[in-house]
């Protein structure tokens, strides 16, 4: 394993802001960055691919009367650490001529920490090569095992992991190690010229002891594969206006997708979101509570933590966000420069991709807080609708307009499921959707990991979470797509 | 900042130092591929600026052991990181399971190709000049009209140098240059609002005048739009733009080698096959001079080669990378393509072209009841890629009627499957872009189901 211990760098985080210091600048912020990624790919059987790598780099921004200048370099060098500052400074310079907005910074005492990571067995640096091989390979046995008519299997694990330091020249320190793992296992089957494809994944900043229980890559191969089968033989989704029931890793995309960007300050103040002037009004129903927090401490974190997120890129301590509070917009997400901006404190929600990026506000582990219902008992309050799950993606617009396609669903008839139905689209209006919602399930789930991400700002994949409970809704139902 | 460049012979040297160290520790086959480049970005997203600049260089090694690939790589050129990772694949490779497929790293192909456009001018812009090219298309763009609420603009340029050589005397690499802008914007009208986007981009120098101005006129041309209310069968014209998105997402992936061995293509077994309109021929094209991708040779140091993917509606060829030509008993099509030296090689067209004779009036002339879709849809990111299915969301469109433009329309959605749509191609425009993805132009096809 190639560890450079980044104590062995440090030396250029002062000498950043050393050099910040001399040259005149008055605020600088120092990034430094270590990070190992580890991927497998296994196809068919045959592992296709494992590779390695490892990011090292510093990131310099400086903010000159209220704007940003943002330099980077992965040439670790006296000489070139200093032009990184120079640059900075000269970007903030010219921006301070041309810019129509300032941002200028919350004050902020400084912030000196260096967070231990929260208790795991197995930390994936700990674990060898051989050993995620064999759980990559556990879940392709299962698939081939369970599946039907399969034509394809990937599986694949991924793994990140490294350690970060976040330095100003206010007196701010703070380190830290975040990590995340995951393992995907896709299935495609065919029959004739019909096919279906479905995937299990589990992933998040875990330890590797937790593929040992409920997810276990049998467990997740098994998954794929009977509902890659299922869905040969299932029917289209009627088109038009549904009830329907959204499970949690749906109801998370939404939380993210198509709510928590609404909530964004530096996108409010652009005034890019519908959300733009709508704060304190009451957008959705009682059973709507939207949260965004660094560290996910509730049920099951262990199996559930989601990403681990203690700072953000500015140094702030990652504050819990209610940004709905049963249907009431509460709050928005801040970085120090938004939050003097909105009158509101920072809420450690500036992040950056990584070194060659400077932080925005972005979100950390966005979900819907659960409910009361039992499976059973949302099912029979929907009495006849759609139960939509997981979802291949979505997209969702500034103005509020989403589409997302489920993984699979469910016909439900009199409170009880009937008959398994293909991708599922679902497309509406965020405000329109927070109305609809009748209620929540109590089983909350929180999902992130290694593969996938949001991409704001072409800064993507940035590794988070969303999550909640199943979401019953209501109204006059929501809009699927049709025959396809 | 006033640029300066990794030469590449300076990188294939560092390259080659590095493919002989693995060797001589131990590998079978070696390969370095090697980048260094420079980006500057600017942007202004409704009145926020920010700037970005900096150098991204490093080094990933491909080793293999028997028939055992292992990749490492790391964000530096220092000989100390180097060794660690050659280390690390030489680690992994051993470890890993024998990739029955793989054959071997490739044997060097020469086709006499040449490199695109390299403009060192753009090397001498700096992010000052770039804050005012961005600051001049939101200007442009807010002035045109005041019911633009809403204006994102950003611009940017990057030049950078791969190498890549390999143990079975593999040797090349090219460079590049390129600059680009674009802008997002929203107008609003009591209570409806309509956005557009727009992105240009060049090889060469250039200045964005009249983007701002272009796309606001375009989007305040939506507003006042009416609601579809019905469901039909009919021609929907796709604007190159969105071609380019719709065409490079499924046809990227299905004329893959790989994904038509693993038989997850809808091309698998259908080569020298109809499966388009007599219309329509799809070049990949490497060496379009202007072309932003073009290239001389591919990330596995192999030079690229001309070739008609679709002709006259008859798939003609796969894309291969080394490891699916070896597989198949096929010389590689240059098309193996790297994110940066973090990526192994995977297959991709470089420049996708298509050519068409109609303007778009004439396309319009034809339709007897369809849509024309200019802006973004929502969607297509998602769509079956294997079976082509898709189903959009378009938020702005124009209702056609016997042969004329009527009205701007509230969101529609229009679904039907792309390996069909190919088939339902109606008319092609003679308008292409130069996109990140090739030279695409308008496309009119037939059959589709709008409803709204």
């Amino acid at each position: 394993m190639i560890v450079l211990e980044l104590s062995e760098l440090e030396e250029f985080v002062d000498l950043a802001l050393g050099y910040g210091a001399k040259i005149g600048v008055p605020f600088i912020e120092v990034r430094l960055e270590d990070g190992s990624v580890g991927e497998i790919r296994l196809e068919k059987g045959e592992v296709k691919e494992s590779k390695a790598l490892r990011d090292i780099g510093l990131a310099v921004r400086v903010i000159y009367n209220g704007v940003s200048g943002f330099a980077f370099t992965t040439r670790l060098k006296k000489d070139s650490v200093e032009k990184v500052v120079e640059k900075a400074f000269q970007a903030a310079k010219v921006g301070d001529k041309i810019t129509a907005l300032r941002l200028p910074f919350a004050d902020s005492e400084p912030v000196v920490d260096n967070p231990h990571i929260p208790p795991i067995k197995q930390h994936p640096k700990n674990v060898s090569f051989e050993d995620k091989k064999e759980m990559v390979m556990r879940a392709y046995e299962s698939a081939k095992d369970y599946g039907k008519s399969v034509a394809s299997i990937i599986v694949r694990y991924g793994e990140a992991y490294g350690a970060k330091i976040v330095a100003n020249s206010e007196g701010t320190r703070v380190k830290w190690d975040p990590w995340t793992v995951e393992i995907v296992c896709m299935v495609i089957s065919k029959e004739g010229e019909v096919l279906a494809d479905a995937w299990d994944r589990h992933g998040g900043s875990i330890g590797l002891e937790i593929f040992e229980g409920h997810f276990s890559p049998e467990q997740l191969g098994e998954n794929a594969a009977k509902w890659a089968a299922e869905k040969l033989v299932a029917k289209k989704v009627p088109a038009g206006r549904q009830r329907a029931l959204a499970d949690n890793k749906l109801t998370g995309v939404l939380a993210h997708e198509s709510f928590g960007h609404q909530t964004e300050a530096d996108l409010m103040i652009s005034g890019a979101v519908v959300l733009k002037d709508r704060m304190g009004e009451k957008l959705g129903s009682e059973n709507v509570t939207v949260v965004d927090e660094g560290v996910y401490e509730g049920d099951n974190a262990d199996i559930y933590r989601g990403w681990w997120c203690p700072h953000d890129d500015e140094g702030v301590r990652a504050e819990k966000v209610v940004m709905l509070d049963k249907g009431v917009f509460s709050s928005s997400l801040n970085s120090r420069g938004t939050a003097k901006y909105m009158g509101s404190k920072p809420t450690g929600n500036a992040r950056a991709l990584d070194f060659r990026f400077e932080p925005i506000v972005r979100m950390r582990n966005t979900y819907f807080t659960p409910g009361d219902m039992s499976f059973e008992e949302a099912l029979e309050l929907l009495r006849d609708g759609i139960y939509a799950i997981d979802t291949f993606g979505g997209q969702a617009n500034f103005d509020g307009n989403f589409m997302f396609k489920a993984m699979r669903g469910y016909l439900v008839r009199k409170g009880e499921i009937v008959e398994p139905l293909r991708d599922v689209a679902i497309t509406g209006n965020i405000l329109d959707f927070l109305k609809k919602v009748e209620g929540a399930t109590r089983d909350f789930e929180l999902h992130g990991g290694y593969f996938g991400g949001c991409g704001k700002g072409g800064q993507g994949p940035l590794f988070l979470a969303d999550g909640g409970p199943k979401l019953l809704l209501g109204g006059d139902g929501v809009q699927f797509g049709g025959e396809m | 900042m006033v640029g300066k460049m990794v030469d590449v012979d300076e990188l294939l040297s560092f390259a080659d130092t590095i493919v002989k160290k693995a060797v001589a520790r131990g590998a079978d086959e070696a390969e370095a591929f090697v980048s260094s480049d420079t980006t500057v970005e600017c942007q202004i997203q409704g009145g926020i600026l920010t700037t970005r600049e900096g150098v991204d260089e490093g080094l990933g090694v491909r080793v293999v052991i028997g028939k055992s690939v292992g990749f490492a790589s790391v964000s530096s050129l220092d000989e100390k990181q180097a060794d660690e990772v050659i280390s690390k694949a030489l680690s992994l490779a051993k470890i890993a399971p024998e990739d029955p497929k793989f054959q071997q790293l490739p044997d060097p192909v020469k086709r006499g190709t040449r490199s695109g456009i390299f403009d060192e001018t753009i090397m001498k812009v700096d992010s000052a000049s770039l804050m005012e090219e961005s600051a001049k298309i939101v200007q442009e763009a807010m002035q045109t009209d005041k019911r633009v609420s809403y204006v994102y603009g950003f611009s940017g340029l990057d030049y950078g140098t791969f190498g890549v050589v390999n143990s079975r005397g593999v040797g090349s690499g090219d460079k590049n240059t390129g600059i680009g802008a674009g802008i997002y914007l929203k107008a609003e009208n009591n209570g409806e609002v309509k956005l557009g986007y727009e992105l240009v981009v060049s090889r060469e120098h250039r200045d964005f005048e009249g983007v701002g101005e272009n796309l606001a006129k375009n989007v305040i041309g939506y507003l006042g739009s009416k609601p579809l209310e019905s469901t039909f069968e009919g021609t929907v014209i796709f604007e190159n733009k969105i071609v380019d998105e719709l065409f490079s997402e499924f046809l990227g992936y299905s004329v893959s080698a790989l994904a038509v061995q693993e038989k997850r293509s809808f091309f698998a077994n259908k080569l020298g096959k109809q499966v388009a309109s007599k219309d329509l021929t799809i070049h990949d094209d490497p060496q379009l001079h202007e072309g932003i991708k073009t290239i001389k040779c591919d990330h596995e140091g192999i030079d690229v080669l001309q070739k008609p993917i679709i002709k006259e509606g008859v798939l003609k060829n796969y894309l291969y990378t080394s490891y699916t030509a070896y597989i198949d008993n096929v010389e590689s099509t240059g098309n193996a393509i790297r994110s940066g030296f973090q990526g192994l090689p995977r297959t991709a067209p470089i420049n996708l072209t298509i050519r068409g004779n109609k303007n778009l009036e004439e396309m319009v002339s034809e339709v007897e009841k369809g849509v024309l879709i200019r802006e973004y849809v929502m969607g297509l990111g998602h769509a079956n890629i294997i079976t082509g299915d898709f189903s959009i969301v378009a938020p702005t469109a124009f209702l056609i009627e016997k042969g004329e433009i009527k009205h701007s329309l509230n969101t529609i959605t229009i679904a039907g499957n792309f390996f069909q749509t190919l088939k339902n191609i109606q008319a092609i425009g003679n308008d292409p872009i130069l996109t990140q993805n090739g030279k695409i132009p308008t496309i009119a096809v037939k059959n589709l189901t709008i409803s709204g």
